[in-house]
């Protein structure tokens, strides 16, 4: 049932003093060991997707999403001698957490967001819940659908929020627009 | 978030004009909604306090928002491999420069240190007899950092992969819901992306519509270990131990005694490694050699 997330065990070190992780011998003792530079680079190649991806849900623009992403990883390289690995990703992501959230404290949101915020809605219209319902749409088609043609965004902000390329929200939303002309022709078929 | 233009070009016009009425209408109707970065934001646990209730409260009633941050997150975004080698670079870069400063601060402190002691010494010898000890032993003892000893703990904690029970696969929390592995699912993908926090949250969430199953306690618990709150691991897993449940009987065992280790009581810990070291479970062997070790 384990999926081991522990660092590998190294054997062989060369003494280099850049942080340290554990492992557990056999006699269930668990034992320092130092991290080489080489381990960082096999730590950082192995989450730095997953690090990336979560930035992004944080911050939705890419390059603030790769700041977060280096700065996490610092934050890692600077404890290296007193994480245990295996709080990693998740170490990781509460770096880029709480530093998103400095981002947001730095932002000026727009009051009459939060003045609308929570407020109930009334039943959807007919629009509303076709968008929502169709079962042919990818939640990612929709998400460029609603962006565009409700919200007003152009195909390159949609990509800067989301990460896609121009080339990936133009294609989505040629799919999602025909899908959504096929639906209503069907509906208005007698 | 709505802007009042309107770029599309002629076949999006083309397409949207039977529907233009009901399209302003839905415009309108979210004009005043929060932008998607926001809601994302709000969804990952990213914003502060006073930006975190209100947007997350608007997200729990709005349909049309959640459909919003699930396509977004459902893109597949990632870095390609020169932008992989680029903030590798970059990350190195900076710690090296701070190890560069760090060293330099060190070099300085020396030796000024060193000097202080050349003018004490030279003090000391004019009126008293010479000391036992050198000028460079002192300022060896004056200076040299002591390091941090590391955490250890002679309990493993490893990532149990996700399990359900045969009766979670046709629970349903009460008539006309969700079945439970849909419900549980947010919760259980946070786990496996190691989104802790997040895991934690949406099973915690669901413990008072499904009190009897064992997996929203456990994985709970095992969330909180890997985020480093062995607190809050000791009373999840406690309640998950509480369920007597025989499909994670084991597990629940071997995590509570690793939270108690890491919640630092570890007598705590020796009762459940001794049943376990006495039985024949998956974690036998690995309870009886650290029972040894605690001895």
């Amino acid at each position: 049932m384990e999926e081991t997330v522990t660092a590998e065990s190294v054997d062989a070190l060369d003494g280099t003093r850049y942080g340290t992780a554990a492992s557990e011998n056999s006699s269930g003792t668990r034992q320092s060991y130092v991290l080489p530079m080489s381990s960082f680079e096999d730590v950082y190649r192995q989450h730095v997707q997953s690090v990336f991806r979560f930035a992004m849900r944080c911050v939705s623009r890419r390059d603030l999403a790769e700041d977060l992403t280096s700065e996490a990883f610092l934050a890692l390289y600077r404890n290296l001698e007193s994480i245990d690995a295996s709080l990693l990703p998740g170490w990781l992501f509460t770096v880029v957490r709480n530093r998103a959230r400095d981002h947001w404290r730095r932002q000026v949101v727009e009051q009459r967001y939060l003045e609308t915020l929570g407020t109930s809605a009334v039943e959807p219209p007919h629009l509303e819940r076709r968008i929502l319902e169709s079962p042919g749409l990818k939640p990612v088609h929709r998400t460029c659908l609603m962006l565009r043609y409700v919200h007003g965004m152009t195909r390159a902000e949609i990509a800067a929020k989301t990460g896609l390329t121009e080339m990936q929200v133009k294609s989505a939303l040629q799919y999602a627009l025909e899908l959504l002309r096929k639906t209503y022709k069907k509906a208005d078929q007698p | 978030m709505t802007a009042e233009r309107d770029d599309w070009d002629d076949h999006e016009r083309e397409a949207l004009s039977p529907i233009a009425r009901e399209l302003a209408e839905l415009r309108a109707r979210h004009r005043n909604d929060p932008p998607v970065d926001l809601l994302r934001a709000a969804d990952a646990d990213a914003l502060p306090d006073s930006l975190l209730e209100p947007t997350r409260a608007h997200l729990e009633s709005s349909a049309w928002s959640r459909a919003l941050v699930e396509g977004a997150d459902q893109a597949e975004v990632e870095l390609d491999a020169a932008a992989i080698d680029r903030l590798l670079a970059r990350t190195k870069r900076t710690a090296m420069q701070e190890t560069g400063g760090r060293r330099r601060m060190w070099a300085l402190f020396t030796l000024a240190a060193a000097a202080a002691l050349v003018v004490a010494f030279v003090w000391r010898n004019a009126v008293r007899p010479a000391p036992s000890t050198t000028v460079a032993d002192n300022a060896r003892e004056s200076v040299a950092p002591s390091p941090s000893p590391p955490r250890e703990f002679r309990l493993e904690l490893t990532k149990p992969a996700v399990k359900l029970t045969a009766a979670a696969l046709v629970l349903r929390g009460d008539r006309n819901s969700a079945r439970f592995v849909d419900d549980v699912a947010d919760g259980l993908n946070a786990y496996r992306a190691g989104d802790y926090e997040k895991a934690a949250r949406a099973l915690d969430a669901l413990q008072p519509r499904y009190p009897t199953s064992v997996e929203i306690p456990f994985y709970a618990g095992i969330s909180r270990l890997l985020s480093n709150d062995p607190p809050g691991a000791v009373r999840a897993l406690e309640a998950a131990r509480a369920l007597n449940d025989d499909t994670f009987a084991d597990d629940v065992a071997w995590y509570l005694a690793v939270a108690y280790e890491r919640a630092g009581e570890p007598d705590r810990s020796r009762p459940l490694l001794r049943a376990m070291c006495s039985g024949s479970g998956t974690y036998a062997g690995r309870a009886c050699a650290a029972e040894n070790a605690f001895r």
